[in-house]
């Protein structure tokens, strides 16, 4: 099975990069410019998962307010940026979707 | 060993705070997992072998996506880059340790361990059995994360499939991704990453997302130079 291979390979892999250092027994410090650089990682990797998957309608990005996802995604971003909590984000979100497509299936 | 076993339980203890934020979290990474057409019994395997819900969710989804495996893979390795900062940050105090002992911790390094604990241990008050309180951290937070996961695959697995849950997947990232962007570099980084990623949007093999991430990194990396 395909997917297991992955797994298994995500694993070992997400497992080889938290003992990377402690591995290394210490002695080393992190370069410079690949410490500044993970800083962004998280910044630069979570916006590029959420904006498509935020957009993407049927299989194509639809930036008008008639997506009820991209409605509730901004909606539910101004709610993470104010109160940083992942509950309150999915909430909102969630509602917001559900009332918008209560709305339009009628 | 009584220094041990209280040191193990000071680590348990600190923890237990963090335990609001993680289950829901939890609950919420097993019933995005369930939305990707994975069962309950195979979401918790997985997520036994990976241990982190960001890195099991994208993976899944670029799977259910039908990208390629090694698209699929390094785009989830990125999304865990993080931890080896923490891995850098914790090496010198388990420098000493036995294989065994870095492989368990490594295994049990995660976010919330790491803030439990790295406080504790950089003060150096009891340097011996420091790692004990590192285990008792990572142990709770293991402990309590594969259960609320858990609780969310089986949850997830008997709700209805018209409530568009598949949509909690980018509503969790919006939540992780606003507390990133702390200043302007990292805002620099968060916006030129998601206007790649839809211009990119055409890039075969999904490979549009690692682009962006990149570029972004690189955006980042650049305006914070400038600033100096």
């Amino acid at each position: 099975m395909k997917i297991w291979l992955i797994m298994i390979a995500l694993g070992v892999g997400t497992f080889l990069i938290r003992i990377s250092f402690i591995a290394l027994f210490g002695s080393r410090e992190i370069p410079p410019l690949l410490q500044r650089a993970l800083r962004f990682v998280p910044a630069s990797v979570l916006s590029a998962l959420v904006v498509p998957q935020i957009l993407t309608r049927n299989n194509a990005l639809d930036f008008s307010l008639s997506n009820p996802q991209l409605v509730a995604g901004i909606v539910a971003g101004l709610v993470a940026w104010r109160t940083k909590n992942v509950l309150y984000t999915i909430l909102s979100g969630m509602i917001i979707l559900w009332l918008l497509q209560a709305l339009f299936n009628r | 060993m009584q220094t041990a076993r209280s040191e193990f339980l000071s680590g348990v203890k600190a923890l237990i705070p963090i335990l609001l934020g993680v289950i829901p979290f939890g609950m919420i990474t097993g019933i995005a997992v369930i939305q990707t057409n994975i069962s309950p019994s195979s979401g918790l395997i997985m997520s036994i072998l990976i241990f982190s819900g960001a890195a099991l969710i994208v993976a899944l989804q670029l799977i259910t996506n039908s990208a390629p495996a090694l698209v699929v893979l390094f785009s989830a390795l990125v999304v865990n880059l993080r931890f080896m900062i923490y891995s850098a940050s914790l090496a010198p105090y388990f420098k000493r340790l036995s294989t065994g002992w870095k492989n368990l911790l490594a295994y049990l390094l995660s976010d919330q361990a790491y803030a439990a604990s790295i406080l504790h241990i950089s003060e150096g008050s009891c340097p011996e059995y420091s790692h004990w309180h590192f285990l008792g951290s990572g142990l709770m937070m293991w402990v309590a994360w594969q259960s609320s996961v858990g609780i969310g695959l089986f949850v997830g697995a008997r709700l209805p499939s018209n409530w568009s849950l598949e949509f909690t997947i980018p509503l969790t990232f919006l939540a992780l991704a606003f507390p990133t962007i702390k200043d302007l570099p990292t805002t620099v980084a968060a916006v030129v990453a998601s206007i790649v990623v839809v211009l990119a949007g055409g890039v075969p093999l999904k490979m549009g997302m690692i682009i962006a991430a990149l570029i972004g990194i690189l955006a980042g990396v650049l305006t914070e130079g400038r600033k100096k």
